[in-house]
Parts: structure tokens; C-alpha cells; sequence
């Protein structure tokens, strides 16, 4: 079966998930390509979002407010995922960080879970990944 | 109890990856053992023994996620480098949210492998020597009498020897003596390795 890419508000595990969602802490996402898709799965999901530019800005957002999760691409203007999941891990402990990546290897998969990422999530099956991994983090909080 | 040296334990249902690996392990002087099953390997591993664990991930019967998943539920923190044929990304990122060590594709370089049965017996082994000390800690709070450890919590709070004795009514002298035997039962040298073995044993009940 090949993945939709797009998420809708009657996909099943958005309308399950679209209660539960509210009242979250909102889901910090570092600006990228596929921004405009990742908007739409939160949107269904009825997930708060808060945007930033480039790492620097989501640091000081995770310094900041509360956050649910964070969606960040594997390169960004100022700093590597690598690198990130570090300082927001710092400023805000044990905060689950997502990271986009481009058809993805499995050595470079395994660098970036290495480095203390919750998942990373494959371009190519952006909706259906963040899907996947977002749905039982939303559940259990 | 006897401890065994570290050891790089290979489950693999394909003999000829079982031998090459287990040559591999041994030609840089470590020992290894050899399973054909995550049955096999369960039924001989003794969580106590360190050193880390080579596996495949496809296997019949129980699959090298399954055991990971067993392992887990057993408390055991033996790190696990997974190889495998057949992998793919939403494999490896599931592999490594169970607490995989790491996760390599066949075939890989000699070295590649090496390097990373190295690091994870690094891994053991620093492991191990944090819960050592972390049981060693709570051993020496099980030797504190039940005022010696409320002492102990009010000081490593920051508070006086004046304020604890107000606190528990009685005389800033007892505190004194009570807290002398805290510093010579747990061998602490200042009042800041108190406070650090007090926080360690605090995570490590949440975290054992």
C-alpha cells in the first residue's frame, strides 16, 4: 500500500486523536521544505504549533513555553539536527525531537537516533510518519 | 558469584555469519560466543555477565527486536548492535527507540563492526561501574540509623547544624556528632559529595 502523503481531518487517527490533542503544549517546528505538509498534519491532528526560523529560534522557544514535541529538518541555516537535539534536550529535558530527513540511509538514521532524537521521519512519507510517531506521543500526554 | 570477563555474545541463524563473526571477535583478542537462536541465547545469558551482544535481526522464531524486547523486560542493559541483510529505515529507528546500542547493515567492513563491539563493551562497562557505585551508595545508606538519615536530608537541603538541631529538636551538639557519623559511614569527604551520593541514590531509585 502506498502512503498518502496528505492528512485530512477525516484520516482516522487524526479524528481519534483530534480530542485528545486539545489542550496540549504546542508542537515546535523548525521551518523547512515540507513545512506547508507538516502544518497540515497538525492541523488535523488539532496539535498547537509554534513556528521558528533556524535552531537558534527554537531554542529559545524551547527555553521558553511548554512543548509537546519538536519537528525539526535534519539541516537547518545555523546548526544540524545532531547538534540541536543537544540544546533543546538542555533546555528542555526529555523533549521528543523529530527529525525530517530526505531518503534517508540507515547509517544516517541510526547517527541521528544516536544523537537523542525521538525518530526521524522519511520526506517521502512525511503525513504517514509524522502520523505514526506523533499518535501515541499525543495519547500519552 | 562468579563475574566472567567481558564477552561479545553473536546471535545469528546463519552459521556462516555465526564463524566469521566469531573469528572476527576473537583475531583482536575477545572472547565471543555463539548462538543459532534468541531461545538459545536466553536460555545460557546471565544478566550479571557483561559485554555485549552481536544480532541479527531476522531470525525464525524469535526475531533480534524480540529479543531486545525481552531483554528490556528483564532489566538487562547489555548493549546490542544489531546487523541484518534485510533492514530498512523505520527498522533501524525502532531498533534504536528500544534502546539498541547500534544497528549495521550487512555487509559491512571488518573495522566498522569492530569499532562498534568496542564501544559498546565501553558502553558495559561504564554501565556497570555507575551501578556498582550507585549499589555501593545504598549500602552504606542502609548503615545510617533512621535520625542519622534525617540529619543527613536536612544538611544536604542546606541547612545549619543550628537550624537541623531546631528542626529536630534537639541540641546543635548532637546534630554535630550525628553528622560526623553520616560523613564516616557514607565516606564522604565534604558536604558536596554528600549532597552528590544523596542525588545519585535518589536517581537511582527512579532509574535503576
Amino acid at each position: 500500500m502506498v502512503p498518502s502523503r496528505k492528512a485530512s481531518a477525516s484520516h482516522p487517527a487524526a479524528e481519534a486523536l483530534a480530542s485528545a490533542a486539545r489542550g496540549l503544549p504546542a508542537v515546535l517546528c523548525v521551518q523547512q521544505r515540507d513545512s506547508e505538509e507538516i502544518r497540515r498534519v497538525l492541523a488535523a491532528l488539532q496539535a498547537p504549533v509554534r513556528e521558528c526560523a533556524d535552531g537558534q529560534g527554537a531554542i529559545a522557544v524551547a527555553r521558553t513555553i511548554p512543548l509537546c514535541c519538536a519537528i525539526v529538518p535534519l539541516l537547518m541555516p545555523d546548526v544540524g539536527a545532531r547538534a540541536l537535539i543537544g540544546s533543546l534536550h538542555a533546555a528542555a529535558p526529555g523533549l521528543a525531537v523529530f527529525v525530517v530527513v530526505d531518503s534517508p540511509a540507515i547509517s544516517e538514521a541510526v547517527a541521528v537516533m544516536q544523537s537523542g532524537a525521538h525518530a526521524v521521519i522519511d520526506s517521502r512519507i512525511l503525513s504517514t510518519g509524522l502520523m505514526v510517531h506523533l499518535a501515541p506521543l499525543l495519547r500519552s500526554r | 558469584m562468579k563475574i566472567h570477563p567481558p564477552s561479545v555474545y553473536i546471535v545469528d541463524d546463519d552459521e556462516a555469519v555465526r564463524s566469521s563473526v566469531r573469528f572476527l571477535i576473537r583475531s583482536v583478542g575477545l572472547p565471543a560466543q555463539v548462538y543459532a537462536s534468541a531461545q538459545e541465547f536466553l536460555a545460557a545469558y546471565e544478566r550479571r555477565d557483561p559485554g555485549c551482544l552481536v544480532l541479527d535481526v531476522r531470525m525464525p522464531g524469535m526475531s533480534g527486536l524480540d529479543l531486545q524486547q525481552e531483554l528490556n523486560r528483564r532489566g538487562a542493559t547489555i548493549p546490542v548492535v544489531f546487523i541484518t541483510g534485510h533492514g530498512d529505515v523505520p527498522m533501524a529507528v525502532e531498533a534504536m527507540q528500544q534502546g539498541a546500542f547500534d544497528f549495521l547493515q550487512k555487509p559491512f567492513r571488518d573495522q566498522e563492526l569492530l569499532d562498534r563491539v568496542q564501544r559498546a563493551l565501553s558502553r558495559d562497562a561504564e554501565s556497570r561501574a555507575r551501578l556498582a557505585a550507585r549499589a555501593e551508595i545504598r549500602a552504606r545508606l542502609a548503615t545510617l540509623t533512621p535520625r542519622e538519615r534525617e540529619v543527613m536530608q536536612l544538611i544536604t537541603r542546606g541547612k545549619s547544624n543550628k537550624l537541623v538541631g531546631a528542626e529536630l529538636g534537639v541540641s546543635q551538639r548532637t546534630v554535630e556528632i550525628h553528622r560526623a557519623h553520616v560523613m564516616e559511614k557514607m565516606r564522604a569527604s565534604s558536604l558536596a559529595e554528600l549532597v552528590r551520593m544523596v542525588l545519585d541514590s535518589e536517581d537511582s531509585t527512579q532509574n535503576p
